[in-house]
């Protein structure tokens, strides 16, 4: 193949630096050296539109796939509480704070079932939807964030019936309930920077798809789903709270079932490693960004 | 630097893009396995940083341009060239190695056709779902929602699940919405492509209206010469990465058309080794010969000889290919013939090692002139293993000796005309 004639230096005959000189344009500007911003947050933001999209396409393909569509946000939950019951509540004789078993397990079950679907899809949503990535351009952390936030429809339903159980049962909370939003924000939160981190390193390292399913299954048993935190001894709680989900847990029984005081220690180091995970997982997602394309 | 008048001010500026990619990055996932093993090598050899440096190649170095509003500008090159990566770049779906850009306004890109469709949903939630994708607002699609229904001509599908569309409706629908996107700059890479010829001219129709009606500004990429001579205003020809030439499209067409490979004799295996080409790489054409049928035609082929293309195929693993396509198109890759051995409803199975198969053409009706001819290897229609488009040229003599002659002049078809008086 003979070369092209004349392959001139096409950069000689223009300026050193691309730059429109604008009046108040709307002029976006990408340059090779860029750093990792946290402008980019500031775009996401306009984009909150296109999130919702995806959140309406994820929820209304799940309808249209699925025999039982939306019963599933129930059926999840309770399963699991019915197999609780009977293995730890009625075998094992697992202590429940004085709440009825049942009750005590779903309170729980609901956050988790919550968190446990959202992380396993966030992570696989890039991989997932590697069409999109490589054919059009919108900030990619809407990909792990449209199934946080879609999740929290199946959430509403599941807790719907939790309110439900608690009438049946006559437990009404106390004032701790107008907490129980914090708690919820606090699941949120610790599902999207896991999810930052796993769909990020799920395009490097396929294995994630194979080991997220196990880790999540390990962290049901550290956290106090199944059982009641209290039977962590006092000194460890701290400790136990590195687990964002059991501050979490502990948090939504506190404020639904009117306890005695929640240790404190163990939720406020819950809050420290969800802001940790937000931040540490949403920077290695910007920093990976521009590459998933290349790499995926 | 930058004029007041509307259609004269600049809206893209590149400078110095580049792009490099390691071998073997895209397509070939990292597991922790190999991360492992890898520096486990790394600790016994020394010479790893060498073997890295050899695994990069630049997809694109070195490129500068200014655009303007309202201009309708053709991305050239050959296959592997460095087009898509500049669109890429420009969509901002990947980032530049070096160099810098900036634009004003809104860029959508359309890449391929339907994206962010799922099969699942309606045609009408489509629309909305691959608008918000392509990055208009919910407001903007619902304006142009009954216009985008028209255009695709799907009125009574619009309840229907895009999985029950013909290839064509949903092609047609896909484009309908790109063709009402209403961003400032619109990025365009192959998707005339699709469709019939009548959809096609509308396509084409709704980019021209795009830039001189709205003052929108389209980057084109397009294997077409003919779709870009006839569109755009000005050509960038891309070539080995970078910006060979940035002039009017009859100059890039020049340059472009000066470096296809010369005319390939009949006879003898011409080894497709160097060539240029596209598709997954699990099989592989090595190798073409050509023959005319008859003993005085086999120097040179002429109008109405029965051609008989060999193709060496080499795969590692033996597969079953659906397409096994041959096309001969004009130097402006216009196709003028296609033959695919899914049309006779047939398959290709292919065995480990080398395969050679005849593909016949009786009767070539070609007017003199030099031709192209395109090979293709695909699983599925938009699966494909191995493209070479071009992978050689040939030329028609006319059968008085005389010198090939350019077909757009004499046209292309050839009949064996007589002439008689009757009155």
């Amino acid at each position: 193949m003979k070369s092209l004639d004349a392959p001139h230096d096409s950069r000689a005959q223009y300026s050193h630096t691309a730059g429109l000189q604008t009046a108040g344009d709307d002029v976006t500007t990408v340059r090779a050296t860029d750093g990792v911003t946290v402008a980019v947050l500031g775009e996401a933001l306009k984009y909150r539109e296109l999130l919702g999209f995806l959140v309406w396409r994820d929820i209304k393909i799940r309808y249209k796939q699925t025999a039982l569509g939306g019963a599933w946000a129930i059926l999840q939950p309770l399963l699991s509480m019915a197999i609780f019951s009977v293995v730890f509540g009625r075998l094992a004789g697992l202590d429940s704070d004085g709440v009825p078993y049942p009750l005590f397990a779903y309170a729980a079950l609901v956050p988790w079932t919550y968190f446990s679907t959202a992380v396993s899809q966030a992570a696989s949503s890039l991989v997932d939807q590697e069409r999109l990535l490589t054919k059009v351009y919108f900030p990619r952390a809407l990909m792990p964030a449209a199934p946080v936030a879609g999740g929290l429809l199946d959430f509403a339903v599941a807790f719907a019936l939790l309110l439900l159980m608690q009438a049946f049962y006559g437990i009404t909370p106390g004032w701790g309930i107008v907490a129980l939003p914090c708690f919820l924000a606090l699941a949120v939160a610790a599902a999207l920077g896991i999810g930052f981190w796993l769909a990020a390193l799920n395009v490097e390292y396929r294995d994630v798809r194979y080991v997220v399913p196990f880790c999540l299954q390990a962290l049901l048993f550290a956290t106090p789903v199944a059982y009641s935190s209290s039977l962590v001894p006092e000194r460890w709680r701290p400790l136990f709270g590195l687990n964002p989900m059991a501050g979490v847990i502990e948090g939504f029984r506190w404020s639904l079932f009117d306890l005695p005081g929640p240790s404190w220690a163990m939720i406020a180091v819950s809050l420290a490693t969800t802001i940790g995970l937000l931040g540490s997982g949403y920077l290695y997602f910007a920093r990976m960004e521009r590459t998933f394309a290349d790499r995926i | 630097m930058l004029t007041a008048s509307r259609h004269n001010r600049t809206v893209i500026t590149a400078r110095g893009l580049g792009k490099q990619y390691q071998l073997g990055g895209r397509d070939n996932y990292r597991a922790l396995r190999d991360v492992l093993t890898d520096s486990t090598r790394k600790l016994f050899s020394r010479s790893a940083d060498q073997h890295d440096v050899k695994d990069n190649i630049w997809a694109l170095r070195e490129v500068s341009f200014d655009i303007r509003q309202g201009e309708i500008v053709g991305v050239i090159g050959h296959n592997g060239a460095g087009k898509s990566t500049l669109l890429r770049i420009l969509s901002r779906i990947t980032h530049p190695t070096t160099g810098e850009f900036s634009f004003r306004g809104r860029i959508g890109s359309l890449l391929e056709v339907g994206t962010g469709f799922h099969p699942e949903l309606t045609g009408g939630e489509n629309i909305y779902l691959s608008g918000a994708i392509l990055g208009m607002s919910r407001d903007e699609i619902r304006a142009r929602f009954d216009e985008i229904v028209a255009f695709a001509e799907i009125e009574p599908f619009v309840d229907t699940p895009v999985k029950r569309f013909s290839t064509g409706m949903y092609m047609r629908l896909a484009f309908a919405v790109a063709a009402h996107l209403d961003t400032d700059i619109l990025l365009v890479d192959e998707v005339l492509a699709v469709g019939d010829a009548r959809f096609q001219q509308r396509c084409i129709g709704a980019l021209e209206n795009a830039a001189f009606e709205h003052g929108r500004t389209v980057l084109l990429v397009s294997h077409n010469m003919a779709t870009i001579e006839k569109l755009c205003g000005r050509a960038l020809l891309i070539d080995h990465g970078r910006l060979a030439v940035d002039g009017s499209p009859t100059e890039a067409l020049e340059a472009y058309l000066a470096d296809v490979p010369t005319a390939s004799k009949p006879g003898e295996w011409i080894d497709l080794g160097d060539a240029r080409r596209s598709g997954s790489g699990e099989a592989r054409f090595i190798a073409l010969r050509y023959s005319a049928g008859s003993v005085e035609q086999q120097r040179r082929v002429q109008p109405g000889a029965s051609i008989a293309i060999d193709l060496r195929i080499n795969t590692k693993q033996a597969m079953t290919v659906n397409h096994l396509a041959v096309s001969i198109t004009d130097r402006r890759s216009t196709k003028l013939i296609h033959a695919d051995v899914a049309q006779s409803g047939d398959f290709i199975r292919l065995d480990e090692g080398n395969n050679v198969f005849r593909v016949s053409l009786p009767s070539l009706a070609l007017n003199p002139g030099r031709y192209a001819l395109e090979l293709r290897l695909a699983r599925r229609r938009n699966s494909v293993v191995d493209a070479l488009e071009p992978a050689i040229e040939f030329d028609v003599f006319s059968p008085d000796g005389a010198d090939a002659v350019d077909p757009t002049e004499h046209g292309y078809l050839w009949t064996a005309a007589t002439f008689d008086r009757i009155t």
